[in-house]
């Protein structure tokens, strides 16, 4: 007997440790609110280990995370910047669609106002000389343009089509030196020819007498056949008599911004 | 023909810059005359009739995208590349100093010519007024032009430009 427990003395030991380890269970499962002494001991006893641990493993993480390990920020970083530039664009796309929608609505109020048919068309191009004042618009034949058709903007007269192709055309500004449009002083009802002067306009043959002043208005007069009546030219901005001359020299400002000109309208035909 | 065909073509982008992407940043005074720099080109280094073919296309393109008639840059541009030729004939043009010096000349001879035509054949006086504002920007945005241009292709401006004898023929440097 003796021999058989020295033989198996760790198997059956083994037994025993199990079979109270279970009991301990089963009774701790009974007793499972309290707390026992052993608990609290080791509780109390990690308890600081583990809070260092803890506090350097945090620190370890946050640096490696924070300072090395970056691949993930910079995806992220990445993610976000392209996130970042597509809703820019967008809001920048939306930015320009009201803008153009807010010109094309005075457009659409400038032709509601003049009373004939109008094509809008989108100024694609200048002239290539800086003595010439021409702008290419996007319209051509195929949309029903010809030469001689008046070239309007919101603010006024822009000018007329002097050439076109299918789908371009080449329209010549009221600021070119070579244009000359008929015009009247709305206030006076003074009659003188607009001569393009490069960014201003040059009134001629305005009689002596006429009463001009500076922020007058000028409208087109309707004679030549091109530009409709009473459409804004410019404003006067300088007013000299001499004696000696037959005619006043007036220096007029054009309505139209022909700087910032994107849209246009060509009118075409004749009053509705 | 080939040499031709890549100055029309070049000629062609420098024409769309001038008429879309320098406006949206110059002011028409301050807009440079790059088909010049072309002509001048032209007028230095390649064969006289090639050239003077190439030229007349030049002008035709430019008044196909300025102006308002036909035939008053292709006059011009004509006028200048002969105007060059001759000088070419008796200057070192291999000079990038005399080049420089070539370029504003032709600019200016290129507005006043303009400015001839057009009050003479087209009588307008206020084309003077224009070219008399724009013509001293223009210089300098071209020199400017000239200048990048020598930086990044020196060998197309610079390099290789010949002269040609009283026979047509094309020689480089002193002749013997």
């Amino acid at each position: 007997m003796r021999d058989l427990l020295s033989r198996y003395r760790f198997s059956l030991l083994a037994m025993v440790v199990l079979l109270a380890s279970l009991i301990l269970y089963s009774y701790n499962i009974r007793q499972k609110s309290t707390t026992t002494f052993f608990e609290r001991a080791v509780l109390s006893v990690v308890a600081p280990f583990q809070l260092g641990i803890d506090s350097t493993a945090t620190a370890v993480m946050a640096a490696w995370n924070d300072y090395l390990w970056l691949i993930e920020t910079r995806r992220r970083n990445v993610q976000l910047e392209t996130e970042n530039r597509e809703l820019r664009a967008r809001l920048e796309l939306l930015d320009e669609i009201s803008l153009q929608n807010q010109r094309l609505r005075k457009l659409l109020a400038f032709v509601d106002d003049l009373d004939r048919a109008a094509l809008p068309a989108l100024v694609i191009g200048e002239d290539v000389t800086p003595w010439s004042r021409t702008i290419v618009i996007n319209k051509g034949t195929r949309s029903g343009l010809r030469q001689g058709l008046a070239v309007v903007a919101s603010e006024g007269v822009v000018g007329r089509v002097i050439k076109t192709s299918a789908h371009s055309s080449r329209v010549l500004l009221i600021t070119d030196p070579s244009s000359a449009v008929a015009t009247l002083v709305q206030r006076t009802r003074s009659r003188g020819v607009s001569r393009g002067r490069g960014d201003r306009l040059t009134v001629e043959y305005v009689e002596q007498d006429a009463d001009i002043q500076k922020g007058d208005l000028l409208v087109t007069s309707g004679m030549g056949g091109i530009f409709p009546k009473g459409l804004p030219l410019g404003r006067v901005v300088a007013v000299q008599q001499d004696h000696f001359d037959l005619f006043q020299r007036i220096e007029a400002a054009p309505s139209a911004d022909f700087s910032r000109l994107e849209e246009v309208l060509v009118i075409l035909g004749d009053d509705r | 023909m080939r040499h031709c065909l890549v100055y029309i073509a070049i000629a062609i982008v420098f024409l769309l810059l001038q008429g879309t992407f320098l406006p949206l940043m110059l002011t028409p005074q301050w807009r440079p005359n790059i088909i010049l720099i072309l002509v001048l080109i032209l007028g230095v280094r390649e064969k006289p009739l090639p050239a003077m073919m190439t030229v007349l296309l030049i002008g035709a393109l430019q008044d196909s995208l300025g102006g308002t008639t036909v035939g008053l840059h292709i006059s011009v541009c004509l006028a200048v590349f002969i105007l060059t030729r001759l000088t070419a004939e008796r200057l070192n043009v291999e000079s990038p100093a005399l080049l420089v010096l070539m370029l504003i000349g032709a600019n200016l001879t290129y507005g006043l010519l303009v400015a001839f035509i057009m009050t003479t054949f087209a009588e307008m006086g206020t084309i003077l007024y224009l070219l008399v504002t724009a013509l001293p920007q223009q210089t300098l945005s071209t020199l400017f032009v000239f200048f990048v241009l020598m930086v990044l292709l020196p060998g197309w401006l610079l390099s290789g430009t010949t002269q040609t004898d009283k026979n047509g023929r094309l020689y480089r440097g002193e002749q013997s």
